[in-house]
């Protein structure tokens, strides 16, 4: 009668996994089955005996890597949230694809001189398309201006000073990068060139302004040299307060007050600018 | 872990304090492997975090975090090909048993070799019901079958456990 028989019931039964009616069915085959019984001893003893084994314990560790991939996961997502600076386009994942963005910005710049090249002639309808192109061009000297700006390397610096040329002007957001380059970069050379780069922004008064108050804090006589010469250039007459001011600093170089006082001459025979 | 769903990702700290130590100790008993283990519970709670839009809300959170932990696993193994290590390594040939208790630590130190050496889709079953506590109706849905199935499964894993427990101690005896 091995039919009759619930062994295949009993690990149910010991994990309590049977509902009443098949419950009850088995207790009251177990009272009449000494088979039965026996079974379900080997088995509880078995299964109780699996209780027994030792539990590993979860490694501290366990916890500061959860705590830091949540730390992680949710920096991401604020990243990604962001909004970006440039329409459809963030800075933040430039800086994490910069080498292949740069192969894609001189894959579009190649294709750009080729399109200029084969259309030498530009027909009254190729207009919108050429617009597009340049539109192109600019957002892609733009982007390199911007993300070079921010690289480690000098040389990648000056390459990113370069790229602000093929920029349109009036674009505030270079001007302020180009800026804050002159004045915060630990380069001379990467300053003196951004101070170039600025030359053909000295028609608004901000920038102007900008290169009074950076004057005597410069570090380099080299880098205000140049700016000397660009305020002259300029016909910046806000400039001499400060050249004055220098003047009887003695911790500016000697080469820098004359240079100051040439300019001040030239200033005061020029009218001042817009 | 609706609320982790709706974007309070915070919330999570408290379910990883309140079942990573159980999911650690449901991968070690698969694995007996501690370092693959954590590397495992951390793969899961950062899966939940990245699918937990899927997350429908519907019975039991536990449900659904074993059903990632498990998939968490097969991945590894797949990518691994290490399904044989995981394989059958037993015959087995002794079917009786005497319903001995375990007695001493000896017998549980056999009964631990016997669960390694049981296969893996019989262990996994056992771990389920056993340490992991789960329903049937639980189990059922994670792997897919019925409770009845599921009942069928364990009955016939635990046998070969005890196969596996009594050729062990007969191994030691002689």
């Amino acid at each position: 009668m091995k039919s009759n028989h619930v062994s295949e019931e009993l690990l149910a039964y010991l994990s309590e996994n049977l509902d009443g009616l098949i419950r009850q069915r088995v207790e009251s085959h177990l009272e009449n089955c000494p088979q039965c019984r026996t079974e379900l001893e080997s088995i509880r003893t078995l299964w109780n005996g699996l209780g027994e084994l030792p539990a590993e314990p979860q490694p501290e560790s366990s916890r500061e890597r959860f705590y830091e991939m949540l730390r992680g996961y949710k920096q991401g997502i604020s990243e990604q949230r962001r909004p970006a600076k440039v329409e459809g386009f963030s800075w933040g994942q430039l800086f994490g694809m910069r080498p292949a963005m740069q192969f894609g910005a001189a894959l579009a710049l190649v294709a750009l001189g080729w399109f200029f090249g084969s259309h030498g002639r530009f027909e009254p309808n190729d207009g919108a398309q050429l617009a597009q192109l340049q539109d192109e061009m600019h957002g892609m000297s733009r982007m390199l201006t911007m993300s070079l700006l921010k690289e480690q390397s000098a040389s990648a610096r000056l390459e990113g000073v370069s790229w602000s040329y093929k920029t349109p002007e009036q674009d505030p957001e270079i001007e302020t990068a180009l800026v804050q380059t002159v004045k915060f970069d630990k380069n001379v050379n990467v300053r003196l060139a951004a101070l170039d780069a600025i030359s053909r922004m000295l028609d608004q008064p901000e920038i102007r302004s900008e290169l009074i108050q950076d004057l005597p804090k410069q570090s380099s006589p080299l880098v205000q040299l140049a700016m000397v010469d660009l305020l002259v250039q300029a016909k910046e007459k806000e400039s001499v307060a400060v050249f004055t001011k220098m003047l009887v600093d003695t911790s500016v170089n000697d080469i820098v007050k004359k240079k100051i006082q040439e300019g001040m001459v030239e200033l005061k025979g020029a009218p001042q600018p817009k | 872990m609706t609320k982790v769903r709706s974007g309070d990702l915070d919330r999570l700290a408290a379910l990883f304090e309140r079942h990573s130590g159980s999911l650690f100790g449901y991968y070690v008993r698969l694995t007996s492997d501690r370092q693959l283990s954590e590397d495992f519970v951390q793969e899961t709670f950062l899966r939940i975090l990245k699918y937990r839009a899927t997350y429908r809300g519907e019975g039991q959170f536990t449900t659904w975090m074993y059903s990632i932990a498990r998939n968490v696993q097969i991945d590894h193994y797949r990518k691994w090909n290490r399904e044989e290590r995981m394989a059958d390594e037993q015959e087995i040939a002794d079917e009786s048993g005497n319903g001995a208790a375990m007695e001493n630590r000896e017998d549980v130190e056999l009964l631990q070799r016997a669960l390694e050496r049981l296969p893996a889709d019989k262990r996994e079953i056992i771990v389920l019901s056993k340490y992991q506590d789960l329903k049937y109706s639980v189990i059922a849905e994670l792997l897919g079958c019925s409770e009845e199935n599921v009942k069928v499964r364990v009955h016939r894993a635990i046998a070969e456990l005890r196969k596996i427990f009594m050729e062990l101690s007969g191994e030691t005896a002689s």
